[in-house]
């Protein structure tokens, strides 16, 4: 019996270890995997007069795209999705010197997760995803170009109809005519930018606006379309926070300028000179979308906030109070 | 026990690079590809038997109808002469005369290819290669991945689109999976702003189109030629079908849609087995089988699936030079003096009194199989042969007739 | 039996992971192709430098009137040049013709270009692609990966090769072990590094070998980008090793190569041996010559089952194999010539001094006519 065992476990380690091998062993089949992974939650849209690609970003039907994809005043787009669903989407927020555009269509698709496009390096997996010369509006397929992250550097002409200028991370995935506004994926299966046709007429070569460029905008713009802005009076009985903030130029976030003595900002160690960047899951950039996001918490409730002090970021816990100073 | 783990740890470690393994497979599968590679004047092709049968585009070597010189990657040069031209689908066959032992491609299967594998592209843009000092040829050899499948270019009506850099004069050269099998010929790519080079978009004819055309086309189609098929007799709606499939709008009860049983309302949803999301995609699929298939198409009618098989027409689409393909009978051809039974198949529903049909012998009910020894599987077929040739022409019909087949000569008349 | 189960069991939960294919699994591979990438970069951007040129060359360059419509006509400018204006100070640029601004001076059209260039020797060696220096230089500057600038002296040049070298004063430059030429195979990953289009930076494109010997035997191809940003850089293998320095990038895009056509072309190692001494030593080659038949092909005419004559060049060899403007090639060599492109590869893959054989239409006649070739004129 023991011989039997030990044969047989030494058959199974054989086995387990080769499956493990034979995995391993398949470097073809990884962009085939990752294709399936993300082309899902890419679409064909179009809209004033333009048409090109986008890339579902939240799953209760939020597109980003780009102006030169889908127009640049237009207020409703026609999207294709996989499976050759047609939606009518509504623009809900857009930035055009950004090339940002988010769609919302009545749908929920599959969405990818934003990269940090700052740690992108040069020599990291690039896919590019979206309609090639139709693919997807009329062959109802995502196609997929395989690259590197090429070069990382700043463009200032604005070519071919385009309206960004800025940094860039360019690949080296082929990039075609209705591709503009489509992802830039990273090995994690993450958008590390959306492409741009702006590039120079004998170059061809592939660029895509950094996703940190457009991350807070897009959030933003969905978290507000999702909880309609709530009017600036504070209601009765509201958390009070203790400490006055204010928008700063350059700073992403709001800027404490007061710190009310006693008060529970005070007392969860929060100082003059702290930026405000994140009221429990919702980033904040203005003082509007601050004051709504803080009006949900109740006096008593806990509240995390995330600060940026000295160049570091932390998270803060403040036990919100009732309000004293009228 | 012992053993077992150290079988375990030993494997593990003996994990290779990734990287290396990928490249020792496109090195070897570069290798074998390029041994099969046929070198042909303004573009590229490939052989697909050791006696020398090998493919590349129609708009390559369809007009070489005097026989070209081919050279092969190890300097020995060749004559070959076209077998059968696909003007529509863009495929050539060729043939090295007197051949054996020559190195070849099998054929992979395009439809298992997945978007994102990756596949090599060989052949000779630009025309670059030269005999080397060592008096080998050297084949451009590029990596990639299959973009998208099943794309409708027009003519290249599912074609596989690829990011492997493709450029002028690779044109009938061979799309392969890195195992060295071929899964299509490279013949177009999409090119802008009037730059003719490579930008990441190549297509190519798949490995299964052209095996449903091949065995016609190895046994010479009607005159060298070989013709695509399509469906006479439908319209289509034309809203968004929302991937539902391709919605019929009105059937000709005529035409060949309509005696193989298709009703206004049919909603098609698959042919053979490929799924039907739209009207452009049911053209895609049908236009890559030769005339005279019989085809399976399944539609949804009033809740319930139901299966039709169709026999096709002749197509009448444009050729990949720009010539439309015409259905219509040319003048001065010959002619026989039969009709034929509506559902497309070659068997004889009448015979014209006084036509060379009656004086030959031929009657009604008779099953035409051959003409002039090669095969034929339906009406179009027989047709196009008996309008290759010309009035005073004999031709030879091998027909079955109370099941026994027979041959009958029969010297074809004029048409009035 | 307890001990089975037991062991079966452990079994079992080892194995378990080996076969669910997991999204680690596949970043693992991923990764394993970046960090190759990322060390060739962590190797190599040392040995890559910024080349500046200026030109002062009133040659009209009616290959870039075809391409770039905007072009400042009357100027030598190879794409992608800037036109600026300078004063005498040099220090003031302005971008409009006329009289300094700031000093008042004489404004003077200067053309400037950047490109790539690849440290070759420790010693201040340079090599890049001719093409990046072609035209009447005034000026080199190159910059090294240290920031630091140089001025460069073109030492040499190889038109055949598309090969040049420049000399910095410079002492312990970084340079690449060369790769084995010998152990150099299609298929094998290699990658191309080039100057940023802004200056700052590299780039970095993938590839594979394509084949070898091109380009007159000088070259191997791959089908890595190059462009007129990165031409002249290393062509690297993933042990960052020199296979090559890029080279033939051509400004015409149809029936050429163009730019990141995914036909690029590195001088190859046993060819840099051989061509650097004279270089170096300021021998210059102009082209290698080219075969050249003589005639000019009407592109216009239409229903034309061959290539109609539009003229034959005075002295050359078709003139001599008596062909007339206004014939018509049907077959050279004995393959027929449908269009013009027919005609030119096959005469391309001749040498000067071949012989050439055509069956021609002259009216209602056909001849069979035989000749030399010749050699195709300097441009």
């Amino acid at each position: 019996m023991r011989r039997l065992s030990g044969s047989l476990f030494i058959l199974l380690a054989a086995s387990s270890a080769a499956f493990a091998q034979a995995k391993q062993d398949e470097p073809e089949k990884v962009h085939i995997r990752m294709h399936k992974r993300i082309a899902p939650s890419v679409v064909f849209v179009q809209g004033g007069g333009q048409q090109g690609s986008g890339v579902c970003v939240d799953k209760d039907g939020y597109i980003l795209t780009s102006p030169t994809a889908c127009g640049s005043a237009s207020d409703t787009v026609t999207v294709l999705a996989p499976g050759s669903k047609q939606y009518t989407g509504k623009v809900i927020g857009r930035n055009n010197d950004k090339e940002l555009v988010v769609v919302k269509i009545d749908a929920t698709l599959p969405a990818i997760e934003f990269a940090d496009s700052d740690q992108a390096k040069l020599g990291q997996i690039s896919y590019v995803f979206g309609d090639s010369y139709g693919s997807i509006q009329n062959d109802d397929q995502v196609a997929i170009s395989l690259g590197v992250v090429s070069g990382i550097y700043e463009i200032s002409k604005k070519q071919r109809g385009a309206f960004y200028t800025g940094k860039v991370l360019e690949t080296s995935a082929a990039v075609n005519p209705n591709q503009d506004g489509g992802p830039l994926v990273n090995a994690d299966g993450k958008l590390l930018g959306i492409v741009t046709l702006n590039y120079e007429d004998s170059k061809f070569t592939g660029i895509a606006i950094p996703g940190n460029v457009l991350k807070d905008e897009v959030l933003q713009m969905i978290d507000q379309h999702k909880k309609p802005v709530v009017a600036k009076v504070e209601p009765k009985g509201a958390g009070w926070l203790g400490a006055t903030t204010e928008e700063v130029e350059d700073v992403s976030g709001l800027k404490i300028k007061k710190v009310a003595k006693g008060g529970p900002a005070e007392k969860a160690g929060l100082k003059v000179g702290d930026v405000i960047v994140k009221v429990d899951v919702k980033w904040v950039l203005t003082s509007e979308g601050f004051g709504d996001a803080m009006s949900k918490f109740e006096a008593g409730a806990s509240v995390k906030l995330r600060i940026e002090r000295d160049g570091k970021e932390q998270d803060v816990t403040v036990v919100l109070g009732k309000r004293t100073e009228y | 026990m012992i053993l077992g783990l150290a079988v375990m740890a030993s494997t593990a470690a003996a994990q290779t690079d990734p990287v290396e393994k990928l490249q020792k497979k496109v090195e070897a599968a570069g290798k074998k590809i390029s041994d099969a590679f046929v070198f042909i004047p303004s573009g590229s092709a490939f052989l697909i038997s050791a006696d020398g049968y090998f493919l590349t585009n129609h708009h390559v070597g369809g007009t070489m109808t005097a026989g070209t010189n081919v050279s092969l990657n190890d300097g020995r040069s060749f004559r070959a002469e076209i077998v059968c031209t696909d003007a529509v689908g863009d495929v050539c066959l060729f043939k090295i005369k007197d051949a054996k032992d020559l190195p070849f491609l099998e054929f992979g299967d395009s439809d298992a290819l997945e978007v994102g594998q990756y596949v090599l592209a060989v052949g000779n843009p630009l025309g670059l290669a030269m005999k080397t000092p060592d008096k080998k040829i050297w084949p451009t050899v590029s990596l990639g991945v299959v973009s998208a499948m099943h794309r409708n270019q027009d003519q290249y009506s599912d074609c596989i689109q690829t990011d492997a850099a493709v450029n002028p004069g690779n044109s009938g050269g061979p799309l392969c999976t890195l195992d060295g099998k071929f899964v299509g010929i490279n013949g177009r790519i999409a090119t802008r702003y009037f730059n003719r080079v490579n930008s990441g978009v190549g297509y190519a004819i798949s490995s299964k189109q052209i095996q449903r055309f091949l065995p016609q086309m190895m046994e010479g189609g009607i005159g060298k030629k070989i013709s695509h098929g399509q469906v006479n007799g439908f319209t289509f709606d034309r809203e968004p079908a929302q991937g539902a499939g391709a919605k019929v709008r009105s059937v000709d009860a005529s035409s060949t849609a309509g005696k193989a049983g298709f009703q206004a309302g049919d909603v098609i949803l698959q042919v053979e087995e490929y799924k039907v999301f739209s009207v452009k995609r049911f053209y895609g699929i049908v236009g890559n089988w030769p005339m005279d298939s019989e085809i399976t198409v399944k539609v949804q009618r009033e809740g319930k699936e139901v299966a039709l098989k169709v026999r096709l027409d002749k197509s009448s689409s444009v050729d990949i030079l720009g010539q439309r393909t015409d259905p219509t009978k040319p003048k001065g051809a010959g002619y026989l003096g039969v009709t034929w039974a509506g559902d497309g198949s070659s068997k004889i529903q009448g015979v014209v009194e006084g036509s060379p049909a009656e004086g030959a012998g031929l009657l009604k009910g008779d099953l035409v199989v051959k003409v002039d020894g090669a095969k034929v599987t339906g009406a179009a077929g027989v047709r196009e042969r008996i309008w290759a040739k010309k009035p005073g022409d004999k031709m030879k019909l091998t027909i079955q007739r109370d099941g026994k087949d027979q041959e009958i000569e029969v010297t074809l008349g004029k048409n009035e | 039996m307890k001990n089975l189960i037991s062991t079966l069991a452990i079994l079992a939960a080892a194995a378990l992971p080996a076969f669910a294919q997991t999204k680690d699994d596949d970043r693992k591979i991923l990764r394993a192709f970046e960090s190759k990438w990322e060390k060739v970069v962590e190797k190599a951007q040392s040995v890559v430098v910024t080349i500046r040129v200026e030109r002062d060359d009133t040659r009209e360059d009616k290959a870039n009137k075809v391409n770039n419509p905007q072009v400042d006509g009357g100027v030598f400018k190879k794409p992608p040049d800037r036109v600026v204006y300078v004063c005498a100070d040099d220090k003031v640029e302005e971008t409009a013709s006329g009289t300094c601004s700031k000093c008042g001076g004489d404004l003077k059209k200067v053309v400037r270009g950047m490109c790539t260039g690849t440290i070759l020797e420790p010693d201040g060696v340079i090599g890049t692609s001719y093409f990046n220096l072609k035209g009447k230089l005034t000026k080199i500057t190159v910059t090294t990966a240290d920031g630091k600038e140089h001025d460069g002296k073109l030492l040499g040049y190889n038109g055949g090769a598309d090969f040049a070298v420049i000399k910095i004063d410079a002492k312990n430059l970084p340079t690449l072990p060369m790769a084995d030429g010998g152990k150099l195979v299609t298929g094998m990953n290699v990658v191309v590094l080039g100057r940023a289009p802004d200056g700052k930076g590299l780039t970095l494109n993938p590839g594979i070998l394509s084949a070898p010997q091109r380009n007159m035997g000088f070259a191997w191809q791959t089908d890595a980008h190059t462009n007129y940003g990165n031409v002249g850089g290393p062509l690297v293998d993933l042990d960052g090793r020199l296979v090559g320095v890029t080279c033939k990038i051509e400004a015409k895009s149809s029936g050429s190569v163009g730019q990141n056509s995914g036909i690029s072309f590195a001088v190859a190692p046993d060819q840099l041996a051989k061509i650097m001494p004279d270089l170096k030593l300021g021998k210059s080659t102009q082209n290698t010559a080219k075969p050249f038949m003589g005639i000019q092909a009407d592109v216009n005419a239409t229903d034309v089952d061959g290539v109609k004559l539009a003229d034959v060049i005075k002295g050359g060899g078709a003139e001599r194999a008596g062909l007339k403007a206004g014939d018509v090639i049907l077959e050279f060599d004995g393959v027929p010539t449908k269009i013009f492109d027919d005609l030119r590869l096959m005469i391309e893959k001749k040498s000067v001094g071949d012989q050439f054989k055509v069956k021609v239409r002259r009216g209602e006649e056909e001849l069979d006519l035989t000749g030399t070739l010749g050699e195709r004129p300097a441009e």
